[in-house]
């Protein structure tokens, strides 16, 4: 036994494998320069490339050599990096979370149906309202900017969470919820489906675009509302650890350690909602974030323990979705790659592996 | 002589059951006492009530009628938390957990103890470990949850709950998915902690032949809800653990403590076993028995002869000598007790 440990590889691999809180902080600081990088990366590239060190000198308030460069970093990357790293965060969080208490790996943040009811709200605005009268058409973009899209979305979210909390009262079996949300699901695609046969291609089509997904949705003006709702439902989901962690092993053994698990189980759905419908509603249904990440962080920190595992989902959540969104954007190009296709097209190869 | 120490759980005219129109009774009541230091083993037929029993005595489920007392306190009145600190559960159903070291699940059980966040003090720690030896896993404690056996996730199960640090300990089915010989210790285990730790533990089981040799007290639950409480010896003398158990073609041996279904005998033999240790005595007439062949005693008149002889091949062995009591035929010598019977029932035979 003791001839396999003597090339280097094996010892760090032992090393690794064993737990410690040393590999804890070298993950974590592994992870958190991960996202500095990411985070500089998503100002540097884009269509038009702008220097690092010019980036640094717009973002701590200097000149730079071209005027144009400060309004591109400020006005269109900044807000919409902080977008990328809010919503990242908020998708592998509400996914831990709908995964510890559903005690399923392939739930996601979207099996409340939250996304579902977002989703039907922007499809009766895009294609509902005024289907019959073509002369009223606005273009793609103008739909795509419109509050009127993020609104709809935002009271299609709240209404399903009403919802799911109202049947949470009564209901004893956790998995109850989930077919709920499975049947939400249903309803919302049969509905938009329904509104689609009877729209014009041209809303069809500023539909389908909202399903892409975008980060680049989210103004200075609309962040008051983003940020300090996403930054709510991590604060809303990190005062839950230890409530998470008793849920690891069941909701019967949770109640014996003394957890009050109805009361519990209500507020961690209304982060997870809130995180996930914020995020729906104003970058459009981001899906594989919430699914992957939180079982990639388990993979790789070798544990469940959500006082490791959170703060690791959300630095990598927020991560790869920089990473994906600059990927997508092909930088030096002026073409942009539906983000959730990207996402998946990327992430699955790595999960996998 | 001082008044006998206060239980640690008191139920009093309990009923359990399911509420609903109209309510299911499982069993009303019924007058339980748990003390320190004792290992109960709630015994009884399928369906008789025993995990309803035990769900209302963890508090998991309210009682239809009648008071739970746990430390003198009524256990619907307590706070989740103060409960947790008094009173543990090891489930039936088998957590499936990933990528959860055997520490960290552990540590789960300090939850009522810790602070909002679940922070481990120094004290946590060695409570931990603590639990880790008490149930001999302290070699588990790096490995993941998952990739344990069976016997070793009851055991670091176990340890979960003792390190919440409660007065009664309560098991569902311990035994349920472990071989024989780790039941046998899994058993011996919980009665050693039961009284050296000075707790109450009370398990439910089907495996009575065990539970008569560990238990200190026996709740025999009927299917009528009746309850029955004794030691082990005092409910096979009065004939309680027969009368409950009563199944078409089975029947509870007082003498050797275990049920079996009994062999409806179509042949006698006389036992010739002078000067022969008596563990070979007892099993030659067990075996005899399972084939049909009652040993009779020498006024009676049996169909064989059967003389146990020490062996000439091996030092401590025997063999049997059989022999038809009334054809003349010569004895034939078995060396085992397979042979034997295979010879006396005629198996042999062509």
């Amino acid at each position: 036994m003791a001839h396999t440990e003597f090339t280097l590889g094996h010892r760090v691999w032992a090393w690794w494998q064993k737990p410690s809180p040393m590999r804890v902080s070298l993950t974590f600081g592994g992870l958190l320069a991960i996202l500095a990088g990411a985070f500089l990366l998503s100002l540097v590239a884009g269509s038009v490339p702008i220097p690092l060190d010019a980036v640094l000198t717009i973002l701590l308030g200097g000149r730079a050599e071209r005027a144009v460069w400060a309004t591109i970093v400020l006005d269109v990357r900044l807000p919409r990096a902080i977008t990328a790293t809010l919503a990242g965060a908020a998708l592998a969080v509400s996914g831990v979370q709908m995964q510890t208490l559903f005690r399923n790996p392939l739930a996601d943040p979207y099996v409340l149906g939250v996304s579902s009811g977002a989703s039907l709200g922007v499809a009766l605005v895009v294609l509902g309202v005024g289907a019959a009268s073509s002369t009223a058409l606005l273009s793609v973009a103008g739909w795509l900017n419109n509050v009127s899209i993020t609104l709809a979305a935002v009271l299609g979210a709240t209404t399903v969470l009403l919802l799911v909390l109202l049947v949470s009262r009564h209901i004893r079996s956790t998995v109850t919820l989930l077919i709920l949300g499975l049947m939400l699901g249903y309803l919302t695609s049969a509905i938009v489906s329904l509104l689609m046969a009877f729209s014009l291609s041209e809303r069809m089509q500023a539909y389908i675009a909202w399903t892409f997904g975008s980060f680049g949705g989210v103004t200075w003006g609309q962040m008051p509302i983003f940020a300090p709702t996403i930054l709510l439902g991590l604060g809303l989901a990190l005062l839950h650890t230890k409530a998470l962690n008793a849920l690891l092993l069941g909701e019967a053994y949770a109640s014996s350690m003394g957890l009050a698990v109805a009361p519990a189980r209500r507020r961690v759905i209304v982060s997870a909602a809130v995180l996930a419908g914020t995020v729906t509603a104003f970058c459009g249904p981001i899906g594989f974030l919430g699914i992957a990440v939180p079982h990639f962080c388990r993979a790789l920190l070798h544990t469940a323990d959500h006082r490791v595992l959170l703060p690791a989902t959300i630095t990598l959540g927020a991560s790869c979705a920089l990473l994906v969104d600059v990927i997508a954007q092909l930088p030096g190009s002026n073409t942009v790659l539906p983000l959730n296709a990207m996402l998946a097209l990327i992430g699955a190869p790595v999960v996998d592996g | 002589m001082p008044p006998p120490p206060a239980p640690i759980l008191h139920a009093t005219d309990l009923c359990i059951g399911y509420a609903g129109t109209p309510p299911r009774t499982v069993a009303s009541g019924l007058q339980l006492r748990l003390h320190a230091g004792e290992l109960v083993a709630l015994l009884g037929p399928n369906g008789a009530g025993k995990s309803t029993l035990i769900r209302t005595l963890a508090g998991m489920q309210p009682p239809l009628a009648g008071t739970v007392q746990l430390d003198g306190v009524d256990l619907t009145a307590l706070p989740a938390r103060e409960r947790a600190r008094r009173l543990s559960v090891v489930l039936t159903e088998r957590p499936a957990v990933e990528q959860l070291l055997v520490r960290d699940l552990v540590a789960l059980g300090r939850h009522p103890y810790t602070d909002w966040f679940g922070n481990l003090r120094a004290a946590d720690h060695i409570t931990i470990e603590q639990s880790l030896v008490a149930v001999a896993a302290l070699e588990l404690a790096d490995r993941p949850f998952h990739t344990l056996s069976d016997g070793e996730r009851q055991r670091v199960l176990i340890a979960r709950a003792l390190a919440q640090e409660p007065r009664l300990l309560i098991l569902d089915e311990p035994t349920a998915f472990l071989d024989l010989p780790r039941r046998v210790s899994m058993l011996h285990l919980l009665r050693r902690l039961a009284h050296r730790t000075r707790r109450a533990i009370l398990l439910s089981t089907h495996d009575l032949e065990l539970a008569l040799h560990t238990a200190d007290l026996l709740w025999l639950l009927d299917e009528d809800g009746t309850l029955y409480t004794g030691a082990p010896e005092d409910l096979v003398l009065a004939g309680t653990l027969a009368r409950v158990f009563a199944r078409d073609g089975v029947v509870f041996d007082g003498q050797s403590g275990s049920f079996r279904s009994p062999a409806s005998s179509h042949s006698t033999a006389h036992l010739h076993a002078q000067a022969v240790p008596a563990l070979w005595q007892i099993w030659t007439e067990r075996a005899l028995q399972r084939g049909g062949v009652q040993v009779v005693a020498a006024q009676t008149p049996a169909a064989w002869q059967i003389t146990l002889v020490p062996s000439d091949t091996a030092p401590d062995a025997m063999v049997w000598r059989v022999q038809p009591t009334t054809a003349a035929a010569p004895p034939v010598t078995c060396a085992s007790l397979y042979a034997l019977v295979r010879h006396v029932v005629g198996r042999d035979a062509p």
